[in-house]
């Protein structure tokens, strides 16, 4: 008897080979779970992605009062994408009836509060804003509009995007794009095999991938957190790992992500991402205040945005767009009248030229800088920052036209096209000290070199006024009356050679009163004066006005030998403007985080440099240049009402000309030149100045404050003696002196209008 | 005795201007008394009025004065202090907020109210009051002054009330 075969005992299934391997397999399969949902969780939980900071202009505050033209109202309003319709509806509209308007002004979260959005009611007349009320009626005191966002500081991988929460977005919107991209959304668990065996057949018979059968939940994954492989591990990948997206998160999330996530197209470098952002950049709208037609677009998109972009190829996306209309009509989503209209109308993309692209380098640089100082880059770029800026677009806008126009105008005349001017203009608020505009060159849509803030070029008579104030800060010694001598002077300097500035018509014109030194610009005069003083005290006052850079100590300064940039001699003139009162230009108001919550404002910060005083004598004597000096050629432009002073500025060979002058409201620095250092055939009055003068004859401006200050009182002076005398008297002028310094000496009064006399004193005399 | 009225005068008018200008008539500065005087420079240069290689471009408007020596330096008209317009609704209604601010103990949003009515209103002493205040309530004693003094500046002569309240401010704010 065969032994019987030994029965070898059963081995247990936990040490089967294969069921070691498939546990293994298991716990790799864990492990990758583990991971991926770990993936998902960290990315998804937190902050999703790295936002821009978004750079916004000063927003429009109206006021009944204000003066404002409607056309600068008009131009602010369509900057910001506000429609101009017959019928008022939803926020952004206009409705303009002539002097009257009526706005639905979208509401904004602003640092210290939220504006709501509400019908208001304006009515203007040529030059103000007369009254300002609530649709029934009710007088509004101030209303704030959404300020215009000027620049975004991108991430370095260049997505730019607009976030949006799910109940902002139009639910038409979220319909659509369920209709068109994934019909199933709400049902299935992130993969649809219905969904995929219908591509696969579609693609089989097509003979070419022709359809994709990923959910929203799939593109999701794929673009937030893959590759654009198409391999087959990425693809299992991706369907695991949406499983876990929609086991973690809810529907709403999950569509909310994909609305901010998806690529929208390109605009340049930056790529638009999400809906909110691709509504601004094709249509200039807010995503809730799209139109039928645009929503469609925009979901027809989705499927190749280059593909269909309707600005390179309209027929394209205007097919595509009809073929999601039609899908809507199909799903019950719009009627017959709906898709009727949507479907034949115009694509209403902005026009290429409008697009929302670094429109304002050269401010933008500035702010850049100026947030330097606070903000690391890596946080700019990422942390969706807000920074509320001064910059007015108004007049940003007017000194980039006027500049550009003025250049083109002075090539013309002066047949310069071989020699082309560059120009640069920096426009501050009086008082705020706020950088309304920055123009770095004649195109200033170039975001190359900065002129008005990197361009150091000597200045010319722009110091001059710092030798007077120092001259007027001694009233013991000097008035606006003394006389001093214009005559040629020579200085002596340590190399032995002999300093001697010349008047710019070559001729001395002897004893001048100060004033008028001051307004001809008269070299040798300034440059007595200055040496007079001493050079110590004049450089201390260029320091107080603001000149931080250090200056060679040399006479040659006193008649601007010094490199300064437009925006620190603006910074200097400031003080000037201001009443001898310091504060530091700025161009940040405030910034706050991506949520609205305030981080950190910029406050007004003053310094008393100067007394009140000699700081106004000296700005009438900066008037004078205005009115009778080398500034006047800007009462050409101006009205005879509006006081503004200011002071020309030319260099050797007129290499370089100058000009700076300020009204109550609004000071303003224009450099004219050539890059290559070029002589050119202007002067401080011949080019800078008009560039000036037609500026501030387009802006909404108030004259300087003509109310002296306490210790300053005018008295009627002799033109030619200096000495008191009576309104009326031939050449008698009127003048501001620091009260106790005024002349002690009486001159006999001849009246020029002879009085009328009586027959016996006609008779007799007397 | 006529002639003699009118003539003296110029006389008199013609021996000052003699006098004053052998006064003024300074030397040269020879460059040796200050430390300044330091290397011959390119030193910019100024034009008096006029354009200068050509005739001033022709644009639409024409220059309408031509500036005589004796012209006055500054109308006359406009210089005369014009009494103060009340504060436009607008920066009232900014005061209001900043002053109840200030009231709250919430002084950044009094200033930040107070500078936001500035922009309309860049001269009202009663913004300037208020924000003057607030740097003192926060410890900021130079900036308090200085918008006290600018307040005081732009105060209208007849306004007794603030004026005195200014005052009192810069005199507690004295270093």
């Amino acid at each position: 008897m065969a032994p019987k075969a030994k029965v070898k005992p059963r081995k247990p299934i936990r040490k089967r080979w294969w069921f070691r391997i498939f546990l293994l397999l298991c716990l790799a399969a864990a492990a990758v779970l583990i991971y991926l949902d770990y993936t998902i969780r960290i990315k998804f939980d937190g902050k999703k992605w790295a936002l821009p900071a978004k750079v916004y202009a000063r927003p429009l505050e109206l006021y009944a009062g204000q003066q404002l033209k409607a056309d600068d109202l008009e131009f602010e309003l369509k900057q910001l994408g506000y429609r101009f319709v017959r019928r008022i509806g939803q926020a952004g509209d206009v409705v303009k009836l002539d002097q009257h308007w009526r706005i639905y002004n979208r509401g904004f979260q602003f640092w210290d509060g939220d504006e709501p959005a509400r019908q208001i009611r304006l009515e203007f007349d040529s030059k103000s804003l007369l009254s300002l009320t609530d649709r029934k009626g009710k007088a509004l005191d101030l209303v704030r509009i959404e300020p215009l966002e000027i620049a975004g500081i991108y991430p370095r991988h260049l997505e730019d995007r607009e976030l949006v929460r799910l109940i902002d977005v139009p639910a038409l919107l979220g319909e659509t794009l369920i209709a068109v991209e994934d019909k199933k959304f709400a049902h299935h668990w992130g993969v649809s095999l219905r969904g995929i065996a219908r591509a696969a057949v579609a693609n089989y018979k097509a003979g070419a991938r022709v359809q994709g059968g990923s959910t929203l939940t799939q593109q999701l994954i794929k673009n937030f957190y893959l590759n654009q492989d198409r391999s087959l591990k990425r693809k299992a990948q991706e369907a695991v790992m949406a499983l876990l997206l929609e086991l973690r998160y809810s529907k709403a999330e999950i569509l909310e992500a994909y609305i901010n996530e998806v690529y929208l197209g390109q605009d340049g470098r930056r790529g638009v991402h999400g809906f909110a952002l691709a509504a601004r950049h094709y249509f200039d709208q807010p995503l809730k205040e799209l139109k039928l037609p645009q929503v469609a677009l925009l979901v027809g998109m989705v499927k190749g945005a280059s593909y269909y972009n309707p600005w390179r190829n309209p027929a394209r996306a205007k097919t595509r767009r009809n073929v999601v209309l039609k899908l809507m009509l199909n799903q019950g989503l719009i009627d017959q009248p709906a898709y009727k209209a949507a479907s034949t109308s115009g694509l209403g993309v902005v026009k290429p030229s409008k697009r929302k692209t670094q429109k304002y380098p050269a401010y933008l640089e500035l702010v850049k800088r100026q947030l330097k100082e606070d903000y690391k880059e890596e946080d700019l770029r990422s942390e969706g920052l807000r920074i509320f800026t001064s910059m007015s677009p108004t007049v940003q806008r007017k000194a980039e036209e006027t500049l550009s126009r003025k250049l083109a105008y002075l090539e013309r005349y002066y047949g310069l096209k071989k020699q082309p001017l560059q120009g640069a203009m920096v426009v501050t608020s009086v008082g705020s000290a706020e950088v309304m505009a920055v123009v770095g060159g004649r195109d200033a849509k170039y975001s190359g070199f900065n002129r008005a803030i990197d361009a150091r070029r000597p200045v010319g008579s722009l110091l001059k006024p710092a030798i007077y104030l120092t001259a007027l800060s001694e009233p013991e010694k000097y008035s606006l009356a003394t006389k001093i001598s214009d005559s040629v002077v020579k200085v002596k300097t340590p190399e032995k050679t002999i300093w001697q500035p010349r008047n710019f018509d070559r001729k001395s014109h002897g004893e001048v009163m100060l004033y008028k030194a001051l307004a001809s610009s008269y070299n040798q005069a300034a440059a007595r004066l200055g040496m007079e003083l001493g050079l110590a005290k004049v450089f201390d006052n260029l320091a107080a006005l603001g000149i931080d850079q250090e200056l060679p100590p040399v006479p040659s300064v006193l008649l601007g030998a010094v490199d300064m940039s437009p925006l620190a001699v603006a910074g200097a003139y400031h003080t000037l403007a201001n009443g001898g009162v310091y504060a530091s230009l700025r161009s940040i108001r405030e910034v706050s985080s991506a949520t609205g919550q305030p981080l950190k404002r910029y406050p007004l910060t003053v310094q008393k440099r100067f007394a009140s005083g000699p700081v106004f004598l000296t700005q009438f004597a900066m008037q004078a240049t205005m009115r009778v000096g080398s500034g006047r050629f800007a009462y050409t432009v101006l009205p005879e009402s509006l006081e503004v002073a200011g002071k020309t500025g030319t260099t050797n060979n007129q290499r370089d000309s100058w000009f700076a002058g300020f009204s109550g409201d609004h000071l303003g620095v224009v450099w004219l030149g050539r890059d290559d250092n070029g002589k050119t055939p202007l002067t401080g009055s011949s080019g800078a100045l008009k560039v000036w003068a037609e500026l501030f004859s387009k802006l909404s401006t108030g004259s300087l404050i003509t109310q002296p200050p306490a210790d300053v009182e005018y008295y009627w002076v002799d033109v030619n003696s200096g000495k008191l005398s009576q309104q009326g008297c031939d050449g008698a002028i009127e003048l501001p002196f620091i009260k106790g310094f005024e002349p002690r000496e009486q001159i006999y009064c001849q009246q020029s209008q002879p009085k009328k006399r009586s027959w016996w004193q006609r008779l007799f005399g007397g | 005795m006529v002639l003699l009225k009118v003539m003296l005068p110029r006389v008199l008018s013609l021996a000052c201007l003699a006098l004053v200008g052998c006064a003024n008539q300074a030397p040269a500065p020879q460059g040796d008394g200050s430390g300044y005087q330091g290397r011959a420079t390119p030193v910019a240069v100024e034009e008096s009025d006029a354009p200068s290689q050509r005739t001033r471009p022709q644009e639409p408007s024409v220059i309408k004065k031509p500036g005589a020596s004796t012209a006055q330096p500054v109308p006359i008209q406009h210089r005369e202090a014009t009494p103060k317009a009340a504060l436009p609704p607008a920066a009232q209604s900014l005061h209001r907020s900043a002053v109840n601010s200030f009231k709250r103990g919430d002084f950044s949003a009094a200033i930040a109210s107070a500078e936001r009515g500035l922009r309309i209103s860049r001269t009202s002493p009663e913004l300037l009051l208020v924000l003057a205040r607030s740097y003192v309530q926060k410890g900021n004693v130079s900036q308090a002054r200085v918008f006290a003094q600018q307040g005081l500046r732009y105060l209208s002569n007849t306004n007794r009330s603030e004026k005195k309240a200014f005052e009192s401010l810069l005199d507690n704010l004295a270093p």
